[in-house]
């Protein structure tokens, strides 16, 4: 588990703001890391609190086959909110479908963003570490 | 874009429909119907931006699609799509398929 900043991209902040539209604050969460999808994912939480909007598809396989998925465009930070000064994480433009399974997170960290880090995984002392 | 494929592909002609309660299913229905075409028309590599159902411009780059879209419609869903003979597969969770039980799928093939 993480703890994750979801905002939106920065182009998505100038544009409302240029309409003279209030954007939203960022979201603090829990997320969880996945090996096991090469996209990060967003609960339904996310999208709805910071107003995303579809702005393309993927094709996505699974066991079952073949299903379209929705992509939303933001600002994903991994960081430690108990640590003050903590390093941040950041992927400051990220593409990332939604979920709507009941998970106890608003984040899932694919391997779009483990594969840009070092991920150290200490089985005996039941932590990890992430290198960047 | 961030994203990463697995390599598998399926040919345009088998993209999977759009959920028939999606109330913005209408972008991808356009693009289904109209990928052909524009395929035909040498366009395959091109950025194609939908609006409410309409193809809005083709872009060079996916990029310049996406932005034009946030930049005339904030707020609304648009769909900026590269134009693809062969429509390459991202590899989702394993657990998402469960939640997606019942929507219409088909067979990747490659």
């Amino acid at each position: 588990m993480v703890d994750v900043l979801v905002w939106l991209t920065r182009g998505a902040a100038d544009d409302l703001a240029a309409q003279g539209l209030p954007h939203p604050a960022p979201i603090r969460c829990r997320g969880v890391l996945d090996t096991g999808t090469d996209i990060s994912l967003i609960s339904p939480r996310i999208r709805t609190g910071l107003g995303l909007v579809r702005v393309a598809h993927a094709t996505s396989t699974t066991a079952s086959g073949i299903l379209r998925a929705d992509l939303y465009r933001v600002s994903v930070s991994i960081t430690d909110f108990n640590t003050p000064g903590a390093p941040l994480l950041s992927m400051p433009d990220l593409l990332v479908m939604e979920f709507a399974a009941a998970l106890p997170v608003d984040v899932v960290i694919g391997l779009d963003v483990l594969l840009t880090v070092r991920l150290l995984l200490d089985g005996w002392g039941r932590c990890f570490t992430l290198d960047f | 874009m961030n994203l990463r494929y697995t390599g598998k592909t399926i040919p345009y002609t088998e993209l999977p429909p759009a959920d028939p309660d999606d109330p913005d299913g209408a972008d991808w229905e356009t693009y289904r119907r109209e990928v052909g075409r524009l395929l035909a028309e040498g366009h395959e590599g091109k950025a194609v931006l939908i609006h409410g159902g309409e193809i809005v411009a083709l872009f060079p780059t996916w990029e310049e699609a996406a932005r034009h879209g946030s930049r005339h419609f904030p707020l609304e869903p648009t769909l900026a799509q590269v134009i693809r003979s062969q429509e390459p597969l991202i590899r989702g969770p394993i657990w998402l398929h469960a939640w997606h039980a019942g929507r219409s799928q088909s067979k990747p093939t490659g």
